[in-house]
């Protein structure tokens, strides 16, 4: 709660920057004050009771592990973007700004107890990024890209609002203790629920709600990529499976079927779309595609393991994810565009560059010693000790063909003599980030249970 | 305590190099090998055959998953060792007078890919296995994609798109026992305790014999093998089939083995057929072969189907013969490779047609190249006799008509060996070549080790085989204890 109302006072201070002559130190004010409420979010109340917020907001440990993990997520962010910033192409304090908000949806959304606050927790996060995504006004495909956003989110949202409704009609509350309490057999309540589901689908970018995702992420400028495909996921993911952990003990059969059906077919369709991709960044959200594919796997699981793996795979994935969409951006800036061509040397130009891109990938690929492959093993682990070894089968034959388009990249890295232009390797702060981050993912894959602890405590 | 130095410490020598830079990478990166060496040589002197597990580490590492760093040797485990620390050196020698560019990368990921085979070769734990399992794989894809042949593309994707796929069904494998043990753990003595109903065995068995067979590479999932080895620079060829594919013999031997029993009496026909098949489909292939490097790929098919053959054997003397044939092929294919390489040096081509009369240009390297060539078609009182006759005896204890099928083997391979040592050092001088030199001092500081060890491990073999003996014994025993009388 606290963590809510502090980020929002951050953010209309970095929209007041601006005139209020603080332009020059609301970065610095932003990291400091981001750090601190990291600290203090999980200093202060992990492991303690569960406090409850005006019967609208639950604060437990599953709200702090997601809000911390939210937090860190948008502080990368803040650290990786500095250079865009400072270049001066885009409005600072309206982007920080609205990155800021955005950041507090997400924060609702991971803490909500009450079906009001999943819904103003998903248009807080999402009405920032609308207009994110469409910040390079002149670019015909930024403007594309946010239009495209806006109309198919406001549909989505218009569907959850749909199955609240229907849900209140079948229960006659929002709080979902009381809707827990009367779930009966209406059918009513199922169709609410089903309606509810499709539009978290539709976030979490599940197949078949997830053709927006490749024009949009391709389309927004790529700093604005990397916070939707990290920090929305992540809050999309941890939103849909805190409703589904407060609506129900078990799920019931229909659903389980139905999101095993979708896990499957996320998969299948997320990874062969990205292998026919030419473009990095669009291979990258047809990559995100797949993955959502592959954290769906345990929605049908309420477990206590369950849980937990999919935080430890969130954040294995928003690591190496921020990591590979910053170095398409740096490609991007050097050579226009961030097809695969356009990747080829770059281990002799760039060798620091390449080799983060190729941690990256490899730990989104899910091989060892990366985070990637921890989150997939836990994954894997949890869904076949619930008995579906199929799913595990069908999510392995898609990490073999994920291997194929990752690889493509490296390979293109790595074996082409083609010496690039002079892209000179630049010394400076991103480069530490993005060494700090690569330790982060090799250190999550070789020692995991830094986060096991936390995973198993929410 | 020794076996963790053992894993560690080239991890540490790749440090070393990679911060050393360019120029001092080969004395760093061989100094650190010899050292290496040193230390197995010091496990081996101190190691206690009646013990069993010896130099066992057990720390917990992902406690809430009942994962543990667990490594020790047992005498399986100490040859292998041996065996990679032996070839390590050789095998970055003879990398010195290659023309590979940017000699530093190469050494690092050498070294990285040394230690996750000892570790692969000492992990008690399967976690830990699939772990150092996967870890070998990255240094040598990249020693594959970087120094490999204008192909390398195509072909080392080929190779890692085949062992991935076998590793992630191993990986669900892995998995599903974990989750049916007794306790949640994957330590070795806990997977040991795993009982699996028939049906389950033959499931698992399956995947892992996939995964493995495709290391080996066991017919028909070898495809990836021939163009892998050709394409990639000889030292990569030299890890791959010296040391790697042993990754996957001595995975069947730890994991497969001792917890699938019914499924190996069960299914281990069909194996020992798959693997028959591929020795006389692979030495068929070889006789025709036109290079010499593509040759050895499919003579490198030929012994590890031999080898797989006697290692579904069920028998004392099949699976000592995998232990002896498994070295003994890792040093022969190394040695024989190296030939390979001054050949390429010298004359530019692999080209067997191309080639002819070298003996007359070099003498002694005929003599090195005689002796090796020999231990690989296994004359008596090499290293090769050893493991090739213990393996057909298990064979045959096992199936007299596999072993008289396998038996071919012996004659195709006097046939393919034979013919291109006569086509490339035999006839006439070629005058093109009268230039070459013989061979240099530091070729022949590897090609000396290569024949000593050849002929002590032909004459003595019990010095690896009272090692191994034990574990052995003790691997077959879980195998009968574990199978139920009606069977």
């Amino acid at each position: 709660m606290n963590a809510i109302i502090l980020i929002s006072i951050l953010g209309i201070l970095a929209m007041m920057s601006e005139f209020i002559g603080l332009k020059k130190f609301i970065y610095p004010i932003i990291l400091v004050s981001l750090v601190g409420i990291l600290g203090y979010n999980i200093c202060t109340f992990w492991n303690t009771d569960p406090i409850l917020h005006y019967g609208m907001l639950l604060h437990n440990n599953y709200s702090i592990a997601f809000g911390s993990l939210l937090i860190t997520i948008t502080l990368f962010w803040f650290l990786l973007t500095r250079a865009t910033y400072s270049d001066g192409e885009f409005n600072q304090g309206d982007h920080y700004a609205l990155i800021l908000f955005s950041t507090v949806g997400g924060l609702i959304l991971v803490s909500f107890t009450n079906m009001s606050m999943l819904f103003l927790g998903v248009e807080i996060l999402s009405i920032p990024l609308y207009i994110l995504a469409g910040s390079r006004k002149k670019d015909l495909r930024s403007v594309e890209s946010s239009i495209k956003y806006f109309i198919l989110g406001s549909f989505a949202t218009g569907i959850m609002l749909l199955g609240i409704a229907l849900i209140y009609g079948a229960t006659g509350s929002f709080d979902f203790p009381t809707i827990k309490a009367a779930v009966s057999s209406q059918p009513l309540f199922y169709v609410g629920i089903t309606l509810l589901s499709i539009a978290f689908a539709f976030k979490v970018s599940a197949v078949p709600f997830h053709f927006w995702v490749p024009d949009v992420y391709g389309g927004a400028p790529t700093v604005i990529t990397a916070f939707m495909s990290t920090f929305v996921k992540v809050a999309a993911f941890g939103a849909f499976y805190h409703m589904l952990e407060g609506l129900f003990d078990s799920i019931p059969m229909y659903l389980s079927n139905t999101l095993i059906g979708l896990s499957a077919l996320t998969i299948i369709v997320g990874n062969l779309a990205a292998s026919y991709q030419d473009n990095v960044k669009r291979m990258l959200a047809f990559s995100g595609v797949s993955q959502a594919g592959y954290m769906l796997m345990v929605f049908p699981i309420l477990t206590l393991g369950a849980k937990s793996s999919l935080f430890v795979y969130l954040a294995g994935y928003a690591a190496a994810n921020l990591i590979a969409i910053y170095v398409v951006q740096a490609i991007e800036k050097s050579k226009g565009e961030a097809s695969v061509e356009n990747f080829s040397g770059l281990a002799k130009s760039n060798p620091f560059l390449a080799f983060v891109m190729a941690l990256s990938l490899i730990s989104l690929a899910g091989i060892p010693p990366a985070a990637g492959f921890f989150g997939k093993f836990y994954l894997f682990t949890e869904v076949i000790n619930a008995g579906n070894v199929s799913l595990v089968l069908i999510a392995i034959l898609g990490s073999l063909i994920s291997v194929y388009y990752y690889f493509k990249t490296i390979i293109a890295m790595y074996s082409s003599e083609e010496i690039s232009t002079s892209s000179t390797p630049a010394f400076g702060f991103t480069t530490v980030i993005l060494a700090i981050m690569s330790i982060l993912v090799v250190l999550i894959g070789l020692f995991p249970d830094i986060l096991l602890q936390v995973g198993i405590n929410i | 305590m020794i076996t963790t130095l053992l894993i560690f410490f080239p991890l540490v020598a790749a440090l070393i190099v990679f911060i050393g830079g360019q120029r001092l990478a080969p004395t760093v990166g061989i100094t650190a090998t010899l050292i290496e060496f040193v230390i197995a040589l010091f496990a081996y002197s101190n190691f206690d055959t009646a013990a069993g597990w010896n130099y066992a580490v057990s720390l917990p590492w992902i406690s809430s998953l009942g994962i543990n760093f667990a490594v020790g040797m047992d005498g399986i485990s100490l040859a292998l060792v041996l065996l990679t620390a032996f070839l390590l050196p050789l095998i970055l020698l003879s990398s010195l007078s290659s023309p590979l560019k940017d000699k530093k990368g190469f050494y690092v990921l050498a070294l990285i890919m040394q230690s996750a085979l000892i570790g692969v070769f000492t992990a008690k734990d399967l976690f830990l296995f699939y772990i150092f399992w996967e870890l070998a794989l990255i240094p040598i894809y990249f020693i594959c994609l970087l120094w490999g042949d204008e192909n390398r593309k195509l072909v080392t994707f080929k190779f890692f798109i085949y062992t991935l796929f076998g590793s992630l069904i191993m990986l669900a494998a892995i998995i599903y026992l974990y989750n049916v043990a007794p306790v949640k753990s994957f330590a070795l003595e806990n997977i040991y305790q795993v009982h699996l109903s028939p049906c389950e065995q033959a499931y698992i068995f399956a995947a892992l014999f996939l995964a493995f067979g495709i290391k080996m590479p066991v017919f028909p999932f070898h495809t990836w093998q021939p163009s892998t080895y050709t394409s990639a620079p000889i030292a990569g060829t030299m890890l791959l089939s010296g040391i790697m594919l042993k990754m996957g013999i001595y995975g069947v031997l730890r994991w497969v083995l001792p917890v699938l029993p019914t499924a190996l009496l069960e299914w281990g026909w069909l194996a020992v057929l798959l693997s028959v098949i591929g020795i006389i489909y692979a030495s068929i292939i070889a006789i025709k072969q036109s290079n010499y490097k593509t040759l050895i790929a499919y003579v490198s098919i030929a012994h590890v189907g031999l080898i797989a053959a006697g290692l579904f054997s069920n028998s004392l003397e099949g699976l000592q013969g995998v232990v002896a044939q498994m070295l003994a092929h890792g040093v022969n294919v190394v040695g024989i490779l190296f030939v390979v390489e001054i050949l390429l040096n010298r004359t530019g081509t692999l080209e067997i047609s191309k080639l002819g009369g070298l003996r007359n240009q070099m003498p002694q390297f005929a003599v090195f190249f005689v002796v090796i060539m020999m231990a690989s078609i296994a004359l008596p009182s090499t290293n090769g006799f050893v493991g090739e006759f213990l393996l057909f005896v298990g064979i045959f204890n096992y199936n007299p008509y596999f072993a008289a099928v396998a038996g071919v083997t012996i004659i195709l391979g006097a046939v393919y060996m034979l013919s291109s040592f006569q086509k490339i050092m035999l006839g006439e001088a070629k005058t093109e070549y009268n230039g070459v030199l013989d061979l240099s001092l530091t070729e022949k500081s590897i090609l000396i080790p290569v024949v000593i060890v050849i002929f002590v491990l032909g004459l003595f073999p019990n010095l690896i085989l009272d090692l191994t003996e034990p574990a052995v014994n003790g691997i077959l025993h879980a195998v009968q204890n574990s199978t139920p009388v009606a069977n």
